[in-house]
């Protein structure tokens, strides 16, 4: 390849495509595609701006979006009777909703933008677009997703008490899915 | 609506559509053969006069007059079959255009579950290319065998009347022909199937090699690879030259055969010459005839193998749509009864061709206006239901009654009258959203309209449906980002001007951050390149898109410095362009959003693309350099992030921006408008024209308070309305595709609510919809209760509590069936359902 894409990461002088281009490339679902593969997903991705209270997603709904979250921070929230629990905080170089990018997915969390954010946004048809022509990256991301799963109830293990588990766990097992 | 022919089409001969499509003109094409016919024999026997009755005398002007008679003979000949020609055209043509459009009016009614079991590709193919064939053989049919039949009758019959006993045994051979040429043909058909068998085997051969392509790699089976492909090759090839054999045996046969006839005409003709049984001109003739001969029974040949192909194909296609629609399209009363929109449903039961249970044994009861929730487990059938009583589906066995009559006994008509469906895959045409929201009311037009009761729907409706189902605002967005047909509204200008100053003073400084306001010393990142040098709009045949082939603006940026620079911009984005996108990628505008090149000129960019640094950008052809600065023209720094706006180019261009205005002052005398907060931009939107400037924001929360800002504003100007109206002229795109998901929903929604069905059916018709539309539809639909029924799929439990009735499904049962609090409180699978199970 002699593209002008492939300059040294590092150089000041990327364009803003090359930019998204290296954000994408530490995304965990997206290592190991082929490298034409993700150009045209950076192609599909549009950087958006948010400002403080926009929300990317909401409890309930089913956008079918992804975001990376480039400059800005988010905040997650879940809602449960009528009140909106804050949970965890987003920094930037973090991906989330990769999992509406698969399929249908119901969000279970409120994701809004704490300040100003700049985001990458890409949304499942367009995803699914560039997988019909590159059909077997399909496997790498698959295989991605269940390492991720596997890797995240690891953690969860590791944080879980003893008793807890021998007491009979009924929520855990997501990697034995 | 076209009455529906009494034989099926797929049941009709190909014959039929011979005389199908316009008996008058095969009688004219009758009448033209016999003049063909008539004008080609009359030539033998002037030759033969000119021989026998002028030579032998020397009558110079008897000669003149029989030349004359030839010349015209062959002249209107001529003619008279270019006319064949044209009038088997026309009847080709029509039959095409018929057996299409009977077809297609097949093919739409036919059952959906013909669609699920028939590949689109196999539609489409069957419509487009396979009914040709057919339709060359329907003009064919009684032109070319009719004609050469009567030509060769003719022919022999004078040659009889010439001397019967050298005609007989001249015409004799024809039979045996006849005989033996049918026979290699056989030959060749046999063959042609082998070769096609062979064909197909070889392409599945190197599918499967390349799909496996890897493993072949990873094995190093390269030899075992070759050794199969090439036993099939290899048994191609003897195919191949077994079928062209055949192919040139049928020919060899048949010139053989007519190449005998001119040995027994001058054997027999010579020997009855001499014993002074005939002419001289007799036995010209004789040879002539047999030249004209074998063209007709050349063409006669060649029609054998066309009816052949033809008829083999007409088949095929029609088998593919064998069947019949499940239900009658025009109710047979003359005035059916008004539903009111009971339901019932008793021992209802769907089975699959396969003998797949999707339904079994429901019962269920709703009293006209009730509303029913049908919830359950992913397989339920709960959509199947749904779709039985929306008749999209017929259902196998049991009673389905709608306000006590079957709904499988019913017409298509009253089901459309009286019975609305939204599906969860919305289905969007290509067209306006106008056409879209009013397809299925437009569809009820084409149906007669017995109570004389149907009123044109009113801008008002379209707008009041297009608010429930929430998509409103999308259009008045859509009709704010239309450039303004100066034309067709040119009273709208000042009062959008007027807004402008409203927007300004209200709204200007609090959205003063989020808008690239129109300053004559800013660079606008998010407009193109051509509009920061034009800085205005161009009123003359000249558009801004098409500047780059005017010669004298190209010299203008020749005396600023731009041309080069602008080149190389071009060149860059097509370079990106090209690398990104890569050869494959499909030319479809989603992959081209951040690019200023056009999926239409893409293949053009491709070839450009070989050719880019092989010579200076100066030295490429005239279209490729205009091709490279359209490309820098349309670019937009802010959306297409392939390429950086270079700081030196940016200066240029504002420089160039000053000197334009000098230039076009002397050169576009009048015919450019600059940017001014006083005057309307006819070059841009009606949004950047309120702005005066552009939106520069994507952000949710800013995007609803321009959205609150300008409805106020077109509110109080009074022209709401009108800008929703030009919304609504919004073209959709391919299948939709302008669209996002949730509005080709909605408006998928918006287009059933404008048609106020008794009998509302929804199949998980919000569920791509967020929290807050779901919540408006629901709420509108409540207010239905008593007056239309509603059916419909959810799988939002918590709003189960605006329903009358709650029917919970698994693996084709009703489980249970009752008011949802009921349910509920009875802890049964409803319970199960919201809450989930207790681990």
């Amino acid at each position: 390849m002699n593209s002008s894409t492939e300059r040294n990461v590092e150089s000041d002088k990327r364009t803003g495509f090359e930019q998204d281009l290296d954000h994408l490339r530490k995304v965990p679902l997206f290592q190991g595609l082929d490298y034409e593969c993700l150009k045209l997903i950076a192609m599909l991705c549009k950087q958006i701006d948010m400002i403080e209270g926009d929300q990317l997603m909401v409890q309930g709904e089913d956008d079918g979006y992804a975001y990376y979250l480039v400059t800005g921070s988010l905040q997650i929230f879940h809602r449960q009777d009528d009140v909106d629990y804050p949970m965890k905080t987003l920094e930037p170089g973090q991906f989330i909703g990769g999992l509406a990018l698969l399929g249908k997915t119901i969000r279970l969390f409120t994701v809004q933008a704490n300040e100003k954010s700049t985001l990458l946004r890409l949304h499942r048809d367009n995803f699914q677009k560039v997988m019909e022509q590159f059909a077997g990256n399909m496997t790498r991301i698959a295989a991605n997703l269940a390492s991720e799963l596997t890797g995240w109830e690891k953690d969860i293990l590791n944080l879980t008490e003893r008793k807890e588990l021998e007491g009979g766990n009924q929520v855990l097992g997501i990697s034995l899915l | 609506m076209r009455p529906r022919t009494e034989v099926p089409i797929y049941k009709r001969s190909l014959f039929s559509w011979v005389f199908k499509t316009s008996v008058p003109l095969q009688l004219l094409l009758l009448l033209l053969i016999i003049g063909v016919v008539f004008l080609r024999v009359l030539p033998l026997e002037i030759q033969k006069r000119i021989i026998n009755d002028v030579l032998a005398v020397g009558d110079v002007s008897q000669l003149l007059v029989y030349c004359l008679i030839f010349l015209l003979a062959v002249v209107f000949s001529s003619l008279l079959k270019l006319s064949v020609n044209a009038v088997q055209t026309v009847i080709g043509q029509r039959a095409l255009t018929d057996m299409r459009r009977e077809l297609y009016q097949h093919i739409l009614r036919l059952p959906l579950s013909f669609f699920r079991k028939t590949p689109t590709g196999t539609v489409v193919a069957s419509l487009v290319t396979e009914l040709s064939a057919s339709a060359n053989f329907v003009g064919a049919a009684i032109a070319v065998p009719l004609s050469n039949i009567l030509t060769l009758v003719a022919i022999g019959a004078y040659l009889i009347w010439l001397n019967a006993l050298l005609g007989i045994v001249t015409l004799s051979i024809y039979p045996i022909a006849l005989f033996i040429v049918p026979l290699v043909q056989r030959g060749v058909n046999t063959w042609n199937k082998r070769r096609v068998d062979s064909s197909n085997k070889m392409a599945s051969r190197i599918t499967e090699s390349v799909s496996g392509i890897s493993e072949i790699h990873a094995q190093g089976s390269f030899q075992d690879e070759e050794r199969s492909y090439n036993s099939i090759i290899e048994r191609l090839l003897k195919i191949r030259i077994i079928w062209t054999l055949y192919r040139y045996g049928v020919k060899v046969t048949n010139n053989l055969f007519v190449g005998l006839g001119p040995v027994v005409v001058m054997l027999l003709g010579g020997y009855l010459l001499m014993q002074g049984e005939t002419e001289l001109g007799s036995i010209v003739a004789f040879l002539s005839a047999q030249e004209k001969l074998y063209d007709p029974w050349k063409e006669l040949i060649d029609f054998y193998q066309t009816q052949q192909d033809a008829s083999v194909r007409y088949q095929k296609v029609m088998q593919i749509f064998t069947g019949q629609t499940e239900f009658t399209l025009i109710a047979e009363q003359r005035s059916p009864p008004a539903i009111r929109g009971s339901i019932e449903i008793r021992d209802l039961e769907f089975v699959t061709p396969n003998g797949i249970k999707l339904l079994d044994q429901l019962n269920l009861s709703l009293e006209a206006g009730e509303h029913l929730a049908l919830v359950g487990f992913s397989g339920s059938g709960k959509s199947t239901l749904a779709k039985c009583i929306g008749q999209l589906y017929s259902y196998t066995g049991g009673e389905l009654l709608i306000d006590g009559r079957s709904v499988a006994q019913m017409s298509k008509e009253e089901v459309v009258r009286s019975v609305g469906f939204i599906s969860q895959d919305p289905i969007i045409f290509s067209g306006t959203i106008n056409d879209n929201l009013t397809y299925a009311c437009n569809a009820l037009a084409d149906y007669p309209d017995r109570d004389n009761d149907r009123e044109p729907v009113s801008l008002d409706d379209k707008i009041a449906v297009l608010q429930q189902a929430g998509v409103f605002v999308d259009t008045l967005r859509f009709g704010l980002n239309t450039i303004l047909d100066h034309q067709l509204h040119p009273e709208l200008e000042e009062r959008f001007l007027k807004i402008r100053a409203n927007f300004q003073d209200n709204f200007g400084a609090e959205l003063a951050e989020h808008v690239e306001f129109y300053y004559q010393d800013n660079y606008l990142y998010h407009s193109t390149i051509v509009e920061n040098l034009i800085f205005g709009s161009i009123q003359s045949d000249l558009t801004l898109d098409s500047l780059e082939e005017n010669r004298e603006f190209l010299t203008f940026l020749d005396s600023v410095n731009l041309k080069l620079p602008l080149l190389e911009t071009g060149a860059e984005l097509l370079k990106q362009t090209v690398d990104i996108l890569g050869r494959d990628v499909p030319r479809d505008n989603v992959f081209f959003e951040q690019t200023p090149v056009e999926p239409s000129k893409y293949d053009r960019c491709l070839e450009l693309a070989d050719q880019l640094g092989t010579a200076p950008l100066t030295k490429l052809a005239t279209e490729n350099r205009l091709l490279l600065m359209k490309l820098a023209f349309r670019y937009i720094p802010a959306r297409h992030k392939i390429v950086d706006l270079q700081q030196l180019l940016e200066k240029l261009i504002l420089a160039g921006r000053h000197e334009f205005r000098v230039w076009s002052g002397e050169h576009m005398v009048g015919a450019v408008s600059f940017y001014k907060d006083t005057e309307y931009i006819r070059s841009q939107s009606i949004l950047n024209n309120i702005f005066y400037g552009n939106l520069t924001s994507d952000s949710p929360k800013v995007e609803d308070r321009v959205n609150q800002c300008i409805v106020q504003l077109l509110i109080e100007e009074d022209l709401l309305e009108q800008v929703a109206a030009i919304g609504m002229e919004f073209d959709v795109g391919n299948r939709g595709d302008k669209l996002s998901g949730g509005q080709q929903q909605k408006l998928s929604i918006a287009r059933v609510l404008l048609k106020k069905p008794k009998v509302l059916i929804m199949d998980e018709a919000t569920s791509a919809l967020d929290n807050n539309s779901q919540s408006r539809i629901q709420n509108l639909i409540e207010k239905w209760k008593g007056s239309r029924t509603v059916i419909s799929v959810i799988h939002r439990l918590d709003l189960l509590p605006s329903f009358d009735k709650v029917a919970v499904m698994k693996t084709g049962k009703i489980v249970e069936s009752g008011e949802p609090q009921k349910l509920l409180a009875d802890q049964g699978v409803l319970h199960e359902l919201v809450h989930g199970k207790k681990r």
